[in-house]
C-alpha cells in the first residue's frame, strides 16, 4: 500500500484533474483486497462452522458410497490448499462453481443466476423508484416547515417505513388488493408484468423511502444555514431559485450516497420481498438454494452478491467524488 | 420537534422497559404452555379463554408472542452485546497503536462490510444446520462487530491527541490502562447510542431469518409466527397481525430510544441507523 500511495502522491502533483486518477487507483486496489477478503472469509466460515457438507447436501442418512463420491465430487477430500484454489478457480473464470444438486447435472452457477437476476433488477429498480418518489415531496416539505404538524407527520411515517417489516407489509397488501378487493392479479398467478411489480416494489422501497427521507431533511436543513444561501438571497435571487440550485443541489449530494449504500438493504429486502409475492429472483434462487440444500450453488451466490454488493459501493463512492470534490483531495488514511 | 423528542424517549423507554419485562418473565405470565394444543379450537378468533385467539395447531397466541419475546430480547440483546464489546475492543487497540495494526484491522472491516449482513447469517445457518439461538447470534454478530470497531477507532483518533491522554502517558500509564480509565468513558455515548439501533436491527434481523425458515429451530419466534400467519391471512388474520405488531413496536421502541438517546448526548454521527 505505500508504495501505491507514493504512486498517488507522483500522480497527483504532476498535474491534470486533481486526485482522480489517484482516487481511481486507491479505490480499485481496495476492490481488489476486498474481493480477496471475500473469497478468503467464506472460506475460513465453511472450514471453522461445524457442520460436514456432503451432510448438508445428502443429509444424514445416505450410504457412505454416496457420501465419498460426494465428497470427491465437491473436492473435500483434496487439501485445504487445493479446496481454497478450488473456490478461486470458480472466481477468475467467473463460473462461481459448478451447482449440482443430487441426482441432476452439473452447470456453472453464474449461469443459473444470470437467469435469476432480471426479476430482482427489476424490484430492486421499482423499489428505488418507489423510494424516491415518496421520500423526495415528503423530506422537503419537512425540510421546508421544521418544527410544524407536516414535520411531525413526515417524521412519523418515515420511522413506520422503518420500522414495519418486508415481511409484515407484503402479506398485508397481498390481502387488502390482491384478495379483498381484487386490484391486483394474486402474486402466486402472476408473470413479470408491470402491474404485477407495482406492490412488490412499493413493499421493498417504503424502508429506502423512511431513511431518504431523515437524510433529506436534515442534509436540507443544514445547507439552508450555510453563509452562500443567504448571499445568494441578499442578490435577490428568486427563493424557488434558490432553494433549487442553491439548496436542493448540494443537498443531494449525500443523499445519492445513501442511496448507493443502501444496495443491501435493497438485496436483503428482495430476497424477503421475493418470498412473499413468489418471484422468480436472486433472493428466490437463494432460499431454493439453502432449502435444496445446494451446497455450491449456495457459496457461489454468497461470493457473487458480496463482489456485486463491493463493487456497487465503489461506484457510489466515485459519483460521490465527482460531485464533492472535496473526497478525492482528503488523504487516504482518514477517508479509509 | 422537542415536543416530538421527549415523548418519543417515554413512549420508546416503555416500549423496551415493557419488552424486557416480558421477555423475563415470559414463562410465568405465559397463561398456556407451548406445548398445550387445543384440538377444539384451530385458528380460533379472539375469546375470553385465548385472548388473542390460537393459532393452526391451537395454540394461544397471546403466550406464543410472549414467549416469542424472550427470543427476541435474547437476539437482540446478544447480538448487540457481542458486537459492542468485540468491535469497541478492536476499534480502541486499532486507533491507539496505529500504524500497520490499524491498517490491517481497517482492511478486516473493509471485507466484513462487504457482506451484506443477512446473506452472511444465511450462509453460516445454511452450514450449522438446525440452528439454534445460539447460532443466530453468532451469525448476526460476524459482520455486526465491524461497524462498532470503525465508529470507535474514529472516536479514539480524535481523543489520543488531546492533552489528558498525552499526561497520562507522560505518567507512564500503559496502554490497556489508558483504554479502561481514558478511552472508554469518552466513547461510551456514541456506542451506546449505536447499541440501542443496533438492538432494533437485531430483532428485525432475526424476524427475518425466521420468517425465511432460518432462524432458531425448536423455538417460538415472531418472524415464524409471522410466516405461517401469512400463508393464513385469509383465514384467519390474528395470528400473522398480531405478530407483525409485535415486531414493529419492538422495533419502533427502540429506534425511539435511540433518537432520543442521541439528542440528549449529543452524538454527532455519520452512521444512521
Amino acid at each position: 500500500m505505500r508504495f501505491l500511495e507514493k504512486q498517488i502522491d507522483a500522480a497527483e502533483t504532476s498535474g491534470g484533474s486533481p486526485g482522480w486518477f489517484g482516487y481511481l487507483v486507491r479505490r480499485l486496489a481496495t476492490l481488489i483486497l476486498v474481493v480477496v477478503g471475500v473469497v478468503t472469509l467464506v472460506f475460513v466460515v465453511q472450514r471453522m462452522v461445524p457442520g460436514d457438507p456432503v451432510d448438508v447436501m445428502l443429509g444424514e442418512h445416505a450410504t457412505l458410497a454416496d457420501r465419498q463420491e460426494m465428497r470427491s465430487r465437491l473436492g473435500l477430500d483434496r487439501s485445504a490448499w487445493d479446496q481454497y484454489w478450488l473456490l478461486w478457480q470458480g472466481v477468475l473464470d467467473g463460473s462461481l462453481g459448478t451447482s449440482f444438486e443430487p441426482g441432476e447435472r452439473a452447470v456453472s452457477v453464474s449461469s443459473v443466476i444470470a437467469r435469476h437476476v432480471p426479476a430482482t433488477v427489476e424490484l430492486a429498480i421499482g423499489g428505488l423508484l418507489f423510494a424516491i418518489v415518496i421520500a423526495f415531496p415528503l423530506g422537503i416539505a419537512a425540510a421546508l416547515k421544521p418544527n410544524t404538524w407536516i414535520d411531525t407527520v413526515t417524521g412519523f411515517l418515515a420511522l413506520a417505513g422503518l420500522t414495519i417489516p418486508n415481511f409484515w407489509l407484503g402479506p398485508l397488501l397481498i390481502y387488502l388488493f390482491c384478495v379483498h378487493y381484487s386490484l391486483f392479479p394474486d402474486p402466486g398467478a402472476q408473470g413479470t408484468g408491470v402491474v404485477a411489480l407495482i406492490l412488490p416494489s412499493f413493499v421493498l422501497g417504503t424502508a429506502l423511502s423512511g431513511k431518504l427521507m431523515r437524510m433529506l431533511r436534515s442534509s436540507l436543513l443544514e445547507i439552508r444555514g450555510e453563509p452562500f444561501v443567504m448571499a445568494a438571497q441578499l442578490r435577490g435571487i428568486p427563493p424557488i431559485r434558490v432553494f433549487l440550485r442553491h439548496v436542493l443541489r448540494p443537498a443531494l449530494i449525500p443523499v445519492v450516497t445513501v442511496i448507493g449504500l443502501q444496495f443491501a438493504s435493497l438485496l436483503t429486502g428482495a430476497l424477503v420481498t421475493e418470498k412473499v409475492f413468489a418471484r422468480p429472483g436472486i433472493g428466490t434462487l437463494l432460499l431454493d438454494a439453502v432449502s435444496g440444500r445446494n451446497y455450491p450453488l449456495v457459496q457461489g451466490l454468497v461470493i457473487g452478491l458480496a463482489v456485486v454488493y463491493a463493487g456497487v459501493n465503489l461506484i457510489t463512492d466515485l459519483v460521490y467524488a465527482w460531485l464533492d470534490p472535496r473526497v478525492r483531495l482528503i488523504g487516504s488514511g482518514s477517508f479509509s | 420537534m422537542r415536543f416530538g423528542v421527549r415523548w418519543g424517549k417515554r413512549i420508546g423507554l416503555s416500549i423496551v422497559t415493557t419488552l424486557v419485562f416480558v421477555a423475563l418473565f415470559a414463562d410465568i405470565l405465559a397463561p398456556y404452555d407451548v406445548d398445550f394444543r387445543n384440538s377444539h379450537t384451530l385458528l380460533a378468533p379472539p375469546t375470553a379463554q385465548h385472548w388473542l385467539g390460537t393459532d393452526e395447531d391451537g395454540r394461544d397466541l397471546f403466550s406464543l408472542l410472549l414467549l416469542g419475546a424472550k427470543i427476541a430480547v435474547m437476539v437482540g440483546f446478544g447480538t448487540v452485546l457481542f458486537c459492542a464489546v468485540v468491535g469497541t475492543l478492536v476499534g480502541c487497540i486499532s486507533g491507539l497503536l496505529g500504524s500497520w495494526v490499524d491498517e490491517m484491522v481497517m482492511r478486516v472491516i473493509d471485507v466484513v462490510l462487504a457482506f451484506p449482513r443477512i446473506l452472511l447469517a444465511i450462509f453460516i445457518i445454511f452450514l450449522a444446520q438446525e440452528p439454534g439461538v445460539h447460532t443466530v447470534i453468532l451469525a448476526l454478530s460476524v459482520t455486526g462487530w465491524a461497524g462498532y470497531a470503525r465508529l470507535v477507532r474514529a472516536q479514539v483518533l480524535v481523543i489520543r491527541e488531546k492533552g489528558y491522554i498525552q499526561a497520562a502517558r507522560g505518567f507512564g500509564a500503559s496502554n490497556s490502562r489508558i483504554i479502561v480509565a481514558h478511552l472508554l468513558p469518552n466513547i461510551a455515548a456514541p456506542v451506546i447510542v449505536q447499541a440501542t439501533f443496533g438492538i432494533a436491527g437485531a430483532i428485525l434481523a432475526e424476524a427475518s431469518l425466521s420468517f425465511l425458515g432460518l432462524g432458531p429451530q425448536n423455538s417460538v419466534s415472531w418472524g415464524r409466527l409471522l410466516d405461517q400467519g401469512a400463508v393464513l391471512f385469509i383465514k384467519s388474520p390474528y395470528v400473522g397481525v398480531s405478530a407483525g405488531m409485535a415486531i414493529v413496536f419492538s422495533v419502533m421502541g427502540f429506534s425511539l430510544l435511540g433518537d432520543a438517546l442521541r439528542d440528549q448526548l449529543d452524538v454527532r454521527s455519520r452512521n444512521t441507523p
